[in-house]
């Protein structure tokens, strides 16, 4: 676990976990809203380093100081912008848990350390450092959603391309 | 100055102050940034103003990641604020084109740097254009020189169109030549340089140079009446 | 020591103008006269080269006799070489030539632009501002640097004025004194602002975007009421001047000038020196604007920019004193700007070498 200072003293606490057997009961909780407590769970091969996932926690909060949030709570926010697309549904799906996942990045705004123990217990699986993201990630399946060329990687780092696109999203 | 506001999630220390936007040095969760942000102009029309600032702020968040999918270093965008219409970027540590080629002008040349930046500048802009992207604002200061590698990375998208127009692209380089004339004439001939790297780049060279040549003599015409 | 004095002949455009000038600036005259055509119609070469040459001769006895000079009290004839239109040019070109054999004076010839410049910095007392030069011919934002007036920006297309006057045409405002003065006039009673195209390109702008498009739509929106002539007239300023203003504040950054100078005949235009005051004293500088007097092209502008050059040794033998109809600004090597460099800096090392007494 780990935890990193956002904006105005708002953090985000982040967990990764590996062999990960109970997503589908998580996925349903969520979806019956019976979670608790509230928490975001990221699809982890999406994640090649953390920043991405702060620069989407920091666009979060800004909507959400504003009260101008897209999805229903401030934790699905985070994936809808982890996405950097504009679909909700497809983003929800693609960067959040499915059925099937088994490595998964639990994050969680404000989380105190027993919110965190609290959050650590839902999940059945092996909680590893956040150093192991790089090596773990799927690269294909990142340069397919976010749509990232060849030209770019010359460039830019992986993180860096997904970055700008979760900044960039609504700037029209 | 020191400001507390929640732009990049630490204090603002003021570095520039643009014609069109101040210039903060911040944090963004954990990295070093820059935060750009448009202020009203109170000499024009506020519903101009209004529609200007916010036109430039999206355009340029669009257009310098749009530049990057197309190879061309630019800061890498972490967060953009439509309400204060600030953005906020990577810290490129460097000095801009600008400082390089003035240093030039006061302690002589370095051929080789010299070359090597010219040739960056011309194969950046071929990248741009030969995917629609036009800069709209290519001077010597709205390119910098990272330190660490020497790469040129291009900044300030703030009048960036997409277009494919051979006319777009021949103006966007003429306002290059002619801010190198004002502002470098002691460098020599640099523009020269770029372009020989723009044709080796840019696989419509052919039409954007001619019509270069097109747009030149439309500035020497224009003299005609005092 | 007698004063310098100049006679300096300006005729590029619509205007032909005679002015007698001493080399501290002191206008002694500066009569003119201006060709004006009926509203809906601009000024062609011939009918203009026509009233000059009716003009011309009264003009200098008139300035002569005004000053109170005889021609043997003249240091040197000035006259426009260029830009401008060629007929009107050749007027001043020939009557100059004449007057030089006649005299026996020695020739200057002059850029009608840096004139400009040099007679606004006299007249305001701007030190090196950053100059936007707007008429019917020219748009360009200047300032000096390493021996001559370099262009920052300027229109890709058609100037500022002319756009101005070509408006007055589609609402076949007068002619009389100016189309400009009409159009700022009309402005003030304008009321709801249209989005126009707003187009500038680096450090440069274009005006024949926006030109086509008001010309386009004008009618239909007068036709159906949804907005009046001074509304049209009132947003085309304030979107052309937003523009200007823009172009030199960028170029105000790019040079790391305070000041701003505004010259030619767009620059007496009060609503745009308005909105330049405004944007000098945000950035901590200020505005130096002359009147119609001065911004309008006018003898004395010549004949003081050509003494400057002739003090410090310039003059055009007789063979090269021609006219031409190009001729940018930066072609000019501004010799006398050079000198006062050299001047300022002297003056700096000697103030320092004084603090280390």
């Amino acid at each position: 676990m780990k935890a990193f200072d956002i904006s105005n003293g708002d953090t985000l606490s982040v967990a990764l976990f590996t062999d990960v057997t109970n997503s589908k009961e998580l996925l349903d909780s969520m979806q019956a809203g019976t979670l608790e407590p509230e928490v975001a769970f990221l699809n982890a091969l999406l994640i090649p380093d953390i920043f991405p996932v702060l620069a989407a926690a920091h666009k979060t909060l800004l909507s959400n100081s504003r009260g101008s949030l897209t999805t229903r709570t401030l934790h699905s926010e985070l994936v809808y912008n982890y996405s950097g697309s504009k679909h909700i549904t497809e983003s929800l799906k693609r960067c959040g848990i499915s059925d099937s996942s088994t490595y998964v990045l639990a994050a969680r705004f404000n989380g105190s350390p027993d919110v965190m123990k609290a959050i650590a217990a839902l999940i059945s699986g092996k909680e590893i450092k956040l150093e192991e993201l790089e090596g773990k990630a799927n690269v294909a399946q990142i340069q397919k959603h976010y749509k990232i060329p060849g030209p770019e990687l010359g460039i830019s780092s992986l993180a860096d391309a997904i970055t700008c696109r979760i900044a960039a999203r609504d700037a029209l | 100055m020191e400001v507390d506001a929640d732009a990049g999630g630490g204090s603002l220390v003021l570095l520039k102050q643009g014609a069109e936007a101040r210039v903060f040095e911040s944090n963004f969760v954990g990295r070093r940034c820059i935060v750009k942000e448009r202020f009203s102009k109170k000499y024009r029309h506020p519903s101009l103003d209004s529609k200007l600032t916010s036109k430039r702020s999206n355009a340029e968040a669009r257009c310098m990641t749009k530049a990057r999918r197309l190879g061309v270093a630019t800061p890498v965008l972490y967060g953009v604020d439509p309400v204060l219409h600030t953005l906020t970027f990577e810290y490129v540590d460097g000095p801009s084109v600008k400082d390089v080629f003035l240093e030039f002008g006061s302690h002589g040349v370095v051929e080789e740097r010299l070359d090597d930046i010219a040739a960056q500048i011309g194969d950046a802009i071929g990248k741009l254009h030969d995917g629609g992207l036009v800069h709209g604002d290519l001077t010597t200061s709205n390119m910098l020189i990272r330190s660490s590698t020497n790469q040129l990375v291009l900044i300030d998208f703030g009048l960036s169109f997409t277009s494919t127009l051979p006319e777009d692209k021949a103006v966007d380089l003429y306002v290059l030549e002619r801010a190198l004339l004002s502002m470098h004439s002691s460098c020599g001939n640099v523009m020269d340089r770029i372009l020989a790297a723009y044709r080796k780049s840019s696989k419509q060279w052919s039409s954007t140079l001619n019509k270069l040549a097109q747009v030149r003599q439309r500035g020497r015409k224009r003299t005609m009446v005092g | 020591m007698k004063k310098m004095i100049a006679l300096g002949f300006e005729g590029s455009a619509n205007k032909i103008g005679i002015g007698v000038v001493t080399l501290d600036g002191d206008i002694l005259s500066n009569p003119r006269h201006t060709y004006i055509t009926p509203p809906g119609q601009g000024f062609l070469p011939r009918e203009t080269a026509q009233h000059h040459l009716q003009h011309i001769l009264p003009l200098v006895k008139e300035a002569l006799k005004t000053a109170q000079v005889t021609p043997d009290d003249i240091d040197c004839l000035c006259y426009t070489k260029g830009p401008g239109m060629g007929a009107p040019l050749q007027v001043s070109a020939i009557v100059i030539r004449i007057l030089s054999q006649l005299w026996k004076k020695p020739i200057v010839a002059v850029n009608h632009c840096v004139a400009h410049i040099e007679m606004g910095r006299i007249v305001t007392g701007a030190d090196d501002p950053v100059v936007l030069y707007v008429s019917g011919g020219n748009t360009q934002v200047i300032a000096y640097s390493e021996g001559r007036y370099r262009i920052f920006g300027e229109t890709i297309d058609i100037a500022v004025g002319n756009c101005l006057d070509r408006f007055a045409r589609v609402l076949t405002l007068s002619n009389d004194p100016s189309p400009g003065y009409n159009i700022e006039q009309l402005a003030k009673k304008g009321e709801h602002f249209i989005d126009l195209p707003y187009v500038v390109k680096g450090m440069d702008v274009s005006f024949s975007g926006i030109l086509s498009f008001i010309e386009a739509t004008a009618e239909e929106k007068l036709k159906n009421n949804e907005c009046t002539p001074a509304d049209l007239c009132y947003s085309l300023q304030e979107t052309l001047f937003a523009m200007l203003v823009e172009i030199t504040e960028r170029a105000m950054a790019h040079c790391d000038k305070k000041d701003v100078l505004i010259v030619g005949g767009v620059g007496c235009n009060e609503r745009l020196q308005e909105m330049m005051r405004v944007m000098c004293s945000e950035r901590g500088g200020k505005l130096y604007a002359t009147d119609d007097r001065y911004c309008v092209d006018n003898g004395a502008m010549i004949a003081y920019t050509g003494l400057l050059a002739y003090a410090h040794g310039t003059s055009t033998p007789l063979e090269e004193s021609t006219f031409t109809q190009r001729f940018r600004t930066d072609e000019v090597h501004a010799i006398w700007r050079e000198k006062e460099e050299l001047k300022k800096a002297n003056g700096a090392v000697q103030a320092k070498m004084r603090c280390l007494d």
